[in-house]
């Protein structure tokens, strides 16, 4: 039986629908939604704007199902650069904001971002060591050695071996403190910003450029080899820290409260950190740091729906990829055919937003230690 | 049946606990009494598992506690601190279905719900499910941990005693709430026939909700028995340097303790003790 509609005031009404849009858009299934229509939509914007016809013509013509001749270069553009650096900058984000949800949870700490740990700082490090040392080695070993392969895998190299340093410094007796392990990722971000700082006084000017480049971060670079690399790590750690998301909210309780309820807690704290460290490390190395993501999707998320990891994670992982594309949208359309670097576009597009929502609800948001 | 048998804890040389023996039976209260320091909550963790002691052992239900997997025994025990902060504020069904997290592999998420809902009812806070637990008062909180901690231990059969471990939990609240909280894990204690283990400051109320009552001193445990025997103005000041009058509670079947200024030359009126 249908109840029937009670007749309310215009307000009420629209609170209701409000409300069920909310309720509607940010479930899982809605995020999902949302995030597909933006990656679709984002195929078509770029430097040259591709229409719906063209896109068709190019996939008919991908597999042989239509003799419709498409210009190589449209086809190119579609296939080689715009469709692996959507699924990329989708791939990223998901896993930025998810390890900045699982880290918040397990630092208990709203302002942890998966920098945190030190892998930013790490591949920082490294990378800017890339940059400026490699035209030297490449003079040794003649140019192979110089591409982008270089810069990833140092950067990569540099994520795991912070990370691992802050891990180790904050384990004693079998046991992590996750507060030691705060300051030791703070301490260790500081001495890598420093050397890095170092290296960037030995560099010359273009490299200074690309140095700038990268520490903003960009999509740029995405190629099929990123995406098929990044594409298995990041879903198996996805889903190791997904599987996690009940004993995650067990720690918002508190680390002692976690463990009488039966959580494993150290091994809750290995899985959480190595995953976010090889999956952000993966992504940095690939992109460059891109911050904010992780910081404020998890927090945008928390103000709409509340802090329940089983829908938090996913949640974030979506809106993430999102906004990323979204960005990433915006980096190469709004001053072509230059790109901006898309660190820059993720806070200026989501603080502002983050700020009005912290307005908003400034009663709810009430966070304590 | 939860038992310790000559337990010691000791570090560096130091003993924090030493040769403490004590049996919890199910359907029973028990209250630990003693000065800052005595080693209360430290007896308390290492009964909870958190501790390893250096010598004795502890047995849950006949089996030795380094023999439980933490999953199994979340399932049988359940430890209340003195107050709970969650990182980020939580409606408060949510926050008791937390509990249910070592049931979860075995139930579906609507049955957990079901016992959730079961332990608001018996703490009476099922109006406030949806209400943002931020919102609630002191006591409400604590009632809802409670709560929590009732869902993790709940078994639609109850085979095995349960054990319920509470750490001076109403140390925060006020004097009508801390009546409320004590009286509510007395009758679920009858109720479920949980075996109740219970830090509290307040001899008064120990002497009124305790069916026995541990008195302790620098990790020893210097009296044990019924409140009429363990609350006698010599235990009391042993243990807390305290001089004290026990009087029978006029309403109650239990002793009232009335403690006195540290003052020796103090002239007791004859009728009294």
């Amino acid at each position: 039986m249908v109840k029937p509609i009670e007749i309310a005031s215009y307000r009420q009404v629209k609170k209701t629908i409000q409300q069920r849009l909310y309720t509607a858009v940010f479930s899982v299934k809605g995020l999902a939604v949302v995030t597909m229509l933006v990656a679709i939509a984002s195929l078509f914007q770029g430097a040259y704007a591709l229409s719906p016809k063209e896109i068709f013509d190019c996939i008919m013509a991908q597999f042989g199902w239509s003799e419709v001749t498409v210009p190589a270069g449209v086809s190119y553009m579609l296939f080689q650069l715009r469709l692996p650096r959507i699924i990329l900058g989708l791939l990223v984000g998901a896993t930025l904001a998810s390890s900045g949800a699982a880290l918040q949870a397990l630092f208990r700490n709203p302002l942890a971002d998966p920098g945190l740990v030190g892998v930013t700082s790490g591949a920082m490090l490294f990378a800017v060591f890339g940059i400026v040392f490699t035209t030297h080695i490449a003079l040794i070993y003649n140019t192979l050695f110089l591409n982008y392969f270089t810069l990833t895998i140092f950067a990569f190299t540099g994520s795991l071996l912070t990370t691992w340093l802050v891990y180790r410094l904050s384990t004693f007796g079998n046991r992590t403190y996750v507060a030691t392990m705060l300051l030791a990722g703070v301490a260790m971000s500081a001495l890598a910003g420093a050397i890095t700082g170092l290296f960037t006084y030995f560099s010359n000017e273009s490299q200074l450029r690309d140095i700038t480049f990268w520490t903003l971060g960009s999509l740029g670079s995405a190629q099929w080899i990123f995406v098929i690399v990044l594409l298995p790590i990041c879903c198996v750690l996805f889903f190791l820290i997904i599987r996690q998301a009940p004993a995650l909210n067990l720690l918002l309780l508190g680390e002692q409260e976690a463990a009488y309820a039966g959580v494993n807690i150290q091994r809750l704290k290995k899985t959480v950190i190595i995953c976010t460290a090889l999956g952000v490390g993966a992504c940095v190395a690939a992109c460059g740091v891109i911050g904010f993501v992780g910081l404020v999707v998890p927090h945008l998320l928390r103000l709409v729906r509340g802090t329940n990891y089983r829908w938090l994670l996913p949640a974030s992982a979506l809106l993430g990829g999102a906004l990323l594309v979204v960005a990433d949208t915006i980096a190469r359309t709004a001053i072509a055919p230059a790109e901006l670097p898309i660190g820059v576009l993720t806070a200026l597009l989501g603080s502002p937003f983050f700020l009005w929502l912290l307005l908003k609800s400034r009663g709810r948001m009430a966070i304590h230690f | 049946m939860l038992e310790a048998t000559h337990i010691s804890y000791k570090v560096k040389h130091k003993y924090l606990l030493r040769d403490i023996s004590l049996r919890l039976h199910a359907g029973e209260v028990v209250a630990i009494l003693g000065a800052n320091g005595a080693g209360k909550s430290t007896l308390l963790k290492t009964i909870a598992g958190e501790i390893k002691p250096s010598e004795g052992n502890i047995y849950l239900n006949k089996k030795c506690i380094n023999n439980w997997k933490s999953i199994d025994l979340a399932k049988v025990r359940g430890v209340l601190p003195q107050s709970v902060q969650l990182a980020f504020p939580m409606p408060v069904l949510e926050t008791v279905l937390l509990g249910r997290f070592a049931f979860q592999m075995q139930e579906s998420a609507e049955q957990s719900r079901r016992v959730a809902h079961w332990a608001l009812q018996e703490v009476q806070l099922q109006d406030f499910k949806h209400r943002n637990i931020n919102t609630l008062s002191g006591g409400e909180q604590q009632r809802v941990h409670l709560a929590r901690v009732l869902t993790q231990i709940y078994e639609p059969t109850f085979s095995q005693a349960k054990f319920l471990l509470l750490d001076e939990p109403v140390s925060n609240l006020d004097i009508a709430q801390q009546h409320n909280l004590l009286e509510l894990v007395k009758k679920l204690t009858r109720k479920l026939q949980l075996g109740v283990l219970i830090i509290l400051h307040d001899m008064n109320l120990a002497a009124q909700y305790a069916d026995q009552i541990i008195i302790m001193k620098h990790g020893h445990i210097i009296e044990c028995g019924t409140p009429d025997k363990a609350l006698v103005p010599e235990t009391i000041h042993e243990a807390f340097g305290v001089e004290s009058i026990v009087q029978t509670h006029p309403l109650y079947d239990c002793p009232q303790v009335i403690t006195l200024q540290n003052t020796s030359n103090i002239n007791l009126p004859n009728n009294i003790y």
